[in-house]
């Protein structure tokens, strides 16, 4: 059974991007365009493995992270972020609120497809 | 202030007014020394005539100031005039441009996402479409390869147990089958076993160029997504670009609104520059880094 992956970016295309990385790679895709729409979008759903952006409007990444650390079903959930962000600062607050890793944009699609499948439970 | 100007009446007038009691003294000493009420007189006269002159150019030279001054004023003032006259047309001038530049901008931004969105979305079908060709070819090469080597072994197997049986029936049968028949047909089955042997081996080379060409297909899919990412980029810098436009326009009609109770702190300018450039290096600074992609993937 494929393993169902949640991206979260406030840009359209990067989240088709990242999803026919992904799609190509076997996994299947919920979209969604901030922290607050990628909560509401994942209440119910076995999610396997989050991609995070860290700038967007409504909810940023960190805050998204530390609320799916809050939730029972989800908090062992591995989360990836995916940014243009390159500050050690950054890392730090997404390393605390319980992030897994970090992948800088623009991405090669098999560095995030080799941090997946490390992450990713069988 | 202007300078005061440096003409020979206010240095008469400044060098005379000193030397004023010294002459009165002079008559005084005069008079006492016994000279005629007459010839005191006179000099008195010529000194108050002296010092009416005095008082005269001292008057010229005070109005001489005021009217420096007033020139000053009003060159001052024109200066003033022309100052805001050119920042109320440079206020005009952007308050015209600012929209026309935003909506430009905000065209080329939804043109440019339009066209990312288009190009990934054909992008994502072909990517489709070749995974599965990809993946087929896979399987199906996989598959065939797998079933030419049995049907060559299987082949193989059963010409070889023909061969050995047909040794077994030449001496038993002391020679049923005459010796050029048999060696006619063992060379018959040798060849044939050659010529799939090399079709397997053409088989296998054509397996191998299609395998990598799946490969070759797959970095460059690689390689456009991560140019989609770039021109992703481009339509974020483009939103900066109109977010400081829109940003701009607003200060200046704030600023106008303000009318002569403007002051100097009303334009932030150093925190506006700051802001700016911090956006900018948000959405710009991975471009800037190496080939080294060590940076691009961390765990924590």
């Amino acid at each position: 059974m494929a393993k169902t992956i949640l991206i979260v970016d406030d840009s359209a295309s990067m989240r088709q991007v990242v999803g026919i990385a992904l799609k190509g790679a076997g996994y299947e895709v919920i979209e969604a365009c901030d922290g607050k729409d990628a909560l509401s979008k994942m209440t119910g759903v076995k999610i396997h493995l989050i991609v995070s952006d860290i700038n967007m409007p409504v909810m940023d990444g960190i805050t998204f992270v530390k609320e799916v650390k809050q939730l029972d079903q989800y908090k062992f959930t591995p989360i990836i972020m995916l940014t243009t962000e390159m500050e050690e600062d950054k890392k730090r607050a997404a390393k605390e609120a319980g992030a897994k890793a970090w992948v800088t944009k623009p991405f090669q699609p098999p560095i995030l497809l080799a941090a997946i499948a490390k992450l990713v439970l069988p | 202030m202007p300078q005061v100007q440096n003409n020979s009446d206010s240095k008469f007038l400044y060098g005379s007014l000193p030397a004023l009691p010294i002459i009165l003294g002079g008559i005084i000493v005069i008079w006492q020394g016994g000279a005629t009420l007459s010839v005191v007189l006179v000099s008195l006269l010529l000194v108050f005539c002296g010092i009416g002159s005095g008082l005269f150019l001292w008057h010229r030279h005070v109005n001489e100031l005021a009217q420096t001054n007033s020139r000053w004023l009003q060159d001052e003032s024109s200066k003033i005039d022309a100052v805001s006259t050119y920042t109320a047309e440079l206020e005009r001038l952007l308050l015209t441009i600012s929209p026309i530049l935003s909506q430009h901008v905000m065209v080329s931004r939804e043109h440019t996402e339009q066209e990312i969105t288009s190009l990934s979305s054909r992008f994502a079908g072909m990517v489709n479409e070749l995974q599965q060709i990809v993946d087929s070819t896979d399987n199906t090469l996989g598959g065939q390869h797998y079933h030419l080597d049995s049907v060559i072994d299987t082949s193989r197997d059963l010409l070889q147990s023909v061969l050995d049986l047909l040794r077994q029936i030449h001496q038993l049968e002391h020679k049923v089958v005459d010796d050029a028949t048999l060696s006619q047909a063992e060379t018959n089955i040798n060849q044939t076993l050659s010529l799939l042997s090399l079709a397997l081996t053409h088989y296998r080379s054509d397996v191998d160029a299609l395998r990598n060409n799946a490969e070759q297909i797959r970095g460059e899919i690689n390689n456009v997504l991560v140019a989609l990412q770039f021109q992703d980029r481009v339509s974020q810098i483009l939103t900066q670009v109109e977010n400081n436009l829109l940003n701009l326009q607003k200060t200046i009609e704030k600023i106008q609104q303000q009318g002569s109770k403007r002051d100097g702190n009303m334009l932030q300018v150093d925190e506006a520059v700051e802001h700016i450039e911090e956006n900018y290096k948000a959405v710009s600074s991975p471009t800037n880094r190496g080939t080294d992609s060590s940076d691009d993937l961390t765990f924590f």
